[in-house]
């Protein structure tokens, strides 16, 4: 038995030896040489694997009974070498501790790249002074650094402050200041076990289950294993869209489709409506009053942009900027160039711009008419290529789904056996509005659930 | 013994709330889903995809499948809802460029209406499977291979890579 442990076969510093030996406790007691009363050494194997990875030290200075300080070395990673240390203090032996400190080299290069340092400088159970510093890109040179020190009022309030050299050229790219209410307590962090405290002596495992280690420090979250590493360098993944497997694309180019040019793809000839020629008596709505806010949303996905854009305008009276809803949408994740709008997202502008409203899945035609006839304005989501290309049979997709975001500005019911839906459309070049049969309205809509955003 | 309809299972989910909360855009429509176990519960996969009508016949753009929703068929349960995007194995996949024309040889012949009766078709020997796996309703071994052939002729082949990497065992089963 002796105090030379870091010599001792027993932990895990090559990971291909199995030499251990049954030595996991000294205990210096009264015969110290160091002047203390008590050291108590304990070794741990953090990750059960059989050869043990950490080193705890105790030692009882005031020979109380309590630990005064407690030093840890680990090796948290099983590569054999040990990569953090901690200690703790408790400096006046009132049984709290008031200083801990924590290295940890994350990479396992052999430079400490966190460390991190709490002090409780009037022992009044709260951390006073904390601080930590990282070195983000391992180069051995700080990069971040944190510091807190307690407001001093009585508040309980702290300041933090940062330092951060973040494109790691060694020049200081952020600095701030910032006070916050009571951030934490040194008794919720750090208190020591009840369990490892030995109310007698020196503490003495009687069986494996006694080895709890409240103090084994943990891997810092920020670097368990954590990499901003592009994945797309990981050679272990077996790619699909290679060889055998890959996708048979198709070069729109070489076939001469020119996607921006969507003016042919109309194959449905759709009426417009007509106020001069219209029997106002059978109009469901006010069409001919909106009927001008109509624009076209040439080749984009705006659909539900424009959309909102009529019924923000007829609400307004003033004329908002496309790209300005466009932007906003974009800001706050509303909508996208390639994706247009979820359909979750259709009445997000018309929030922001207050225009009340209410969404709902599941309504009838009544519903719509309901709504006009209250002077309400209807957006409603479809799929459009029931009505562009509904009189072709040989054009249509496979599978159910709304492509679309139109408003529903008025009924016809001039002939009541065959009913005409008025939409402003902006996704047809001749949109303004058009004029639908009831029942390809009612195939487009119901495609996707009858879904509808009534704003009032 | 419950009946069960996967068309309408479908249906349900794009009714529901989750399925608006998972933002997949306007323009994706349901797949032909893929039926799998997974721990002794029999699951349905929704693929959703986009297709963008040219105008001329059969040259409707078909796009990769892009969004998964997972379903367990007894309760309806939503236990899953995959973006492959984000998937690793999905990294070289572009999902705005077009990988084949609907309609595509095996449907040419159907038109719009004649191709709704053959889906509502297989649709039904999904539920008939459905059922034969979840209650040991019967099945035989003609109405397995009648699923697989028509599964084969309404699925558009050039997506067939894609089912093969969602779903290899109910690929190795249903795909030629």
């Amino acid at each position: 038995m002796g105090n030379n442990f870091f010599l001792n076969d027993d932990f895990d510093l090559n990971p291909d030896s199995t030499a251990s030996d049954d030595t996991d406790v000294w205990s210096l007691g009264e015969e110290s040489d160091l002047g203390y009363d008590s050291i108590h050494v304990e070794t741990v194997d953090l990750d059960m694997d059989g050869i043990d990875d950490s080193i705890i030290e105790e030692i009882d200075i005031d020979g109380d009974g309590y630990s005064d300080i407690v030093n840890i070395v680990s090796d948290t990673d099983g590569d054999g070498y040990f990569d953090t240390t901690a200690a703790a203090q408790d400096v006046n032996y009132d049984g709290m501790i008031d200083s801990y400190t924590i290295s940890h080299d994350s990479n396992g290069d052999g430079l400490v790249d966190y460390t991190e340092t709490q002090i409780d400088s009037d022992f009044d159970g709260t951390v006073d002074f904390a601080v930590m510093e990282e070195d983000l890109n391992f180069d051995g040179v700080t990069d971040n650094s944190e510091m807190m020190i307690s407001a001093d009022d009585g508040s309980g309030d702290a300041y933090f402050m940062r330092a951060a050299d973040l494109d790691f050229d060694g020049n200081t790219d952020k600095f701030e200041i910032t006070r916050e209410e009571n951030p934490f307590s040194m008794e919720d962090e750090v208190l020591p076990d009840d369990e490892m405290i030995d109310e007698d002596t020196t503490y003495y495992p009687e069986d494996d289950d006694d080895y709890v280690v409240p103090y084994a420090p943990e891997k810092p979250e920020e670097f368990d294993d954590f990499s901003f590493d592009e994945d797309t360098e990981d050679e272990d993944i077996d790619d699909f869209n290679e060889d055998d497997d890959a996708l048979p694309y198709i070069d729109l180019d070489e076939l001469g489709y020119d996607e921006s040019d969507d003016n042919g793809r109309f194959a449905y000839e759709l009426n417009n409506f007509d106020p001069s020629t219209a029997d106002s008596d059978s109009i469901i709505g006010n069409p001919e009053e909106v009927l001008d806010l109509w624009e076209s949303q040439g080749d984009t996905g705006r659909c539900a942009i424009y959309a909102q854009k009529f019924v923000i305008e007829e609400y307004t009276g003033q004329e908002v900027d496309i790209e300005d809803l466009v932007d906003l949408a974009i800001e706050n994740g509303w909508f996208t160039e390639e994706g247009g709008t979820p359909i979750i997202h259709m009445d997000k502008i018309l929030d922001y711009y207050e225009v009340p409203n209410e969404t709902s899945s599941g309504n009838d035609i009544n519903d719509i008419v309901e709504s006009l006839n209250e002077g309400h304005k209807v957006i409603v989501s479809v799929d459009a290529d029931e009505y562009w290309f509904g009189e072709n049979d040989d054009v249509y997709i496979p599978g159910d789904g709304v492509n679309h975001a139109v408003e529903v500005i008025g009924i016809d019911n001039s002939d009541p056996e065959n009913p005409l839906v008025i939409l402003n459309d902006s996704g047809n070049p001749d949109g303004r509005g058009c004029l639908v049969p009831l029942d390809t309205f009612m195939d487009a809509w119901e495609d996707g659930n009858c879904y509808m955003v009534e704003c009032m | 013994m419950k009946n069960i309809d996967i068309a309408q299972i479908i249906k349900n989910v794009k009714s529901r709330e989750f399925y608006y909360n998972c933002e997949i855009p306007m323009g994706y429509v349901d797949g032909y889903p893929v039926l799998s176990i997974k721990n002794s519960k029999l699951c349905l996969t929704i693929p959703f995809l986009k297709y963008k009508i040219t105008g001329e016949v059969d040259k409707t753009l078909v796009y990769p499948i892009k969004y998964l929703i997972t379903v367990s068929v007894s309760d309806e349960k939503i236990v899953g809802f995959e973006d492959l995007s984000f998937d690793p194995l999905f990294r070289k996949v572009d999902f705005d460029k077009p990988i084949g024309f609907f309609r595509h040889d095996a449907v040419k012949k159907y038109n719009k209406h004649e191709f709704k009766e053959k889906r509502a078709e297989l649709y039904n020997m999904y539920s008939k499977t459905a059922m034969a796996i979840l209650y040991n309703a019967p099945y035989s071994e003609g109405e397995d291979n009648q699923f697989k052939d028509l599964f084969n002729i309404m699925l558009e082949p050039c997506l067939t890579p894609i089912y093969k990497a969602i779903d290899k065992d109910f690929s190795d089963k249903y795909l030629k």
